[in-house]
């Protein structure tokens, strides 16, 4: 086997760490392969801003050298990873893919995430394409790549963590961070086929993130599979690493870190120069390990459909949601239909709440500086200005309301499934209004991701089959706040009896590819 | 003596509260984009008015967190 075989070939980052104890490839050999697929399709693609092949290979060679005299970081030893741009990475300016961005935001500084998945011995290749802010879209005078997907590149990758699954996809590394406000690691996982998850509000640290909504803001993995997205979070909230083979010890804790760190919200010092410091006034999640068997006997599936089929939709989605559930019951599972309780209204919330936040934030820039802001991520902001303070706070207040009755819904059911979205990727031409802004009455109003981040609980986004035309469909998986285990436990079941997680893919298809807009480099995306 | 207004065309006068605080705010967005956000405020302040139909909602605390700490000497 090589490097180049297992990135972008079927094997997930777990079994990439079974090969690399067992010999069969080096951490070098996949940070070659994964900077050569980088050479090779980046052009088309847009995955990264920023790429550090030196650094990484630096790091690959000490991961090799590590694990040949005994040292086993753990699952996400000298696998390579991308990190969103919205993040700080000691090794290199964080633009949040935006002219605006201070560059000085963080310099020299990793987050804590990131800190995180270095000390897991992770081999980091670079800061991948995110729309501006996590908020804007493609906009191609400028000069930032164009985040195409790699299964029709005349399509979007999703965003906004758009290069993090793109380039799980092309094989440019095995796992990536992203961050959601209202879907930005659920809806780029389902256009580009990988697996995505959203932990619970408060699960892992968002200090070093360039924030959008605080109250919103959730970084989470982005990989192949459910398990992928296990060993990542474990390592993101600050456990150690354990042994090469994630397992299911089936322990909960209160929230211990190996970095002595809290794993609860540190929102406060994302802000812009904090200490990057626990600050969770004393509350703390459970967390439990994920028990994988593949057996779902006496679990409780609600199923949710009331507002994920518009006739509009694509027509592959019923068939293919349908067998979706159909292999969770197949399992053992229990299907029960459901309601999702405050459904418009929650919506409501995420715009009144990310448009508010976003604009505090912003607001002073975008005085100064609206030209340089993306017309879709200036007209998501400007919105805040039309919201009072009294429709901010009544905002939170249903939010309560609306957390209380879904928690009262997982006590009839253990996990909630909807599709992440309506429709497969959409085309570049397809995602403005006339005022170049986000398209909600069209393609944005067919992803369903955003209610859930109203809302504290974990959701994984697993590829669940093609639309009409082929491109990925994807399955939500919600649960309890703070069951991730219970998630991800559904979605590795999923996986194990299903492959749209293994499919990939064929390079043909993008190497062949003419640039449509503008493509951009680092060195333009740091300037 | 002042202009009659077009009630036609703005019979709920969106297009001069929304021209007002985005000036108000300091944001110097163009024609284009403001008509853009005149017609999304046309949805999205029904939908902000119905959040205060939420009986439920009526004696509950936001969503809101301060965190306190005893400073440091």
């Amino acid at each position: 086997m090589t490097g180049a075989s297992a990135l972008t070939g079927a094997l997930t980052l777990t079994e990439t760490a079974a090969a690399l104890r067992d010999g069969a490839v080096t951490s070098v050999g996949l940070t070659e392969a994964a900077i050569a697929a980088a050479e090779r399709h980046d052009g088309v693609l847009g995955v990264y801003l920023t790429r550090f092949d030196e650094r990484a290979r630096a790091a690959a060679r000490r991961a090799d050298e590590e694990l040949a005299r005994g040292l086993d970081r753990g699952p996400l030893h000298g696998i390579p990873f991308g990190v969103k741009d919205t993040i700080a990475v000691a090794d290199g300016p964080t633009t949040a893919q935006s002219l605006v961005h201070d560059r000085a935001w963080w310099a020299g500084r990793d987050a804590p995430v990131v800190a995180r998945l270095r000390a897991a011995g992770a081999v980091l290749t670079g800061k991948t394409t995110a729309m501006e802010f996590g908020c804007g879209l493609p906009q191609e005078d400028k000069p930032f790549p164009f985040p195409r997907n790699p299964w029709r590149p005349d399509s979007w990758a999703g965003g906004s963590s758009s290069g993090s699954a793109s380039g799980v996809a092309a094989g440019m590394f095995a796992a990536a961070l992203g961050s959601d406000t209202g879907g930005s690691i659920r809806m780029p996982a389902a256009f580009c086929g990988v697996s995505g998850l959203l932990p619970t509000f408060g699960r892992v640290p968002t200090a070093g993130c360039v924030p959008l909504g605080y109250s919103l803001d959730r970084v989470g993995p982005l990989a192949r599979s459910a398990r992928d997205c296990s060993a990542v979070l474990r390592v993101l909230t600050g456990r150690p690493g354990g042994s090469g083979a994630p397992g299911g010890s089936g322990t909960s804790d209160g929230g211990s870190t190996s970095d002595g760190s809290s794993t609860s919200d540190e929102n406060a010092a994302a802000t812009g120069g904090g200490s990057g410091t626990a600050s969770d006034g004393g509350r703390r999640l459970p967390y439990t390990e994920p028990s994988f068997g593949g057996d779902l006997a006496g679990l409780r599936v609600g199923v949710a459909c009331e507002h994920h089929f518009p006739a509009d939709g694509d027509p592959a989605l019923p068939g293919a949601f349908d067998a979706a559930v159909s292999v969770l019951t197949g399992l053992g599972a229990d299907a029960v239909e459901v309601r999702l309780p405050y459904w418009r209204e929650l919506i409501t919330t995420v715009f009144v709440s990310a448009a508010s936040e976003g604009l505090a934030y912003h607001r002073a820039d975008l005085s100064r500086r609206w030209d340089d802001y993306c017309v879709a991520t200036r007209g998501l902001l400007a919105t805040g200005a039309l919201v009072s303070g009294a429709d901010y706070v009544q905002a939170q207040r249903v939010r309560t309301v609306a957390q209380r009755a879904v928690d009262a819904l997982f006590a009839d059911v253990d996990v909630i499934v909807c599709p992440t979205a309506s429709v497969g990727a959409p085309p570049f031409d397809a995602l403005a209004d006339a005022a170049g802004h986000q398209d909600h009455a069209g393609v944005f109003g067919k992803v369903h991701t955003v209610y859930w981040n109203a809302l504290a609980n974990p959701v994984l986004a697993v590829p669940m089959g093609r639309t009409a035309a082929g491109l990925p469909l994807s399955l939500q998986i919600a649960g309890p706040v703070a069951d991730e285990a219970t998630v991800l436990r559904v979605g590795d079941a999923f996986q194990r009896r299903t492959d749209w997680h293994r499919r990939t893919p064929d390079p043909a298809a993008y190497a062949a590819h003419t640039s449509r807009g503008p493509v951009g480099t680092a060195a333009a995306a740091q300037a | 003596m002042t202009a009659p207004r077009d009630e036609t065309a703005d019979p709920y006068g969106i297009g001069v509260r929304v021209r007002g605080l985005l000036a108000a705010a300091g944001l110097p967005a163009g024609g284009r984009e403001t008509a853009g956000l005149v017609a999304a405020y046309g949805v999205q302040r029904p939908a902000m008015d119905a959040l205060f139909d939420v009986a439920e909602a009526r004696y509950e605390q936001p969503v809101l967190r301060r965190d306190v700490h005893v400073p440091r000497a």
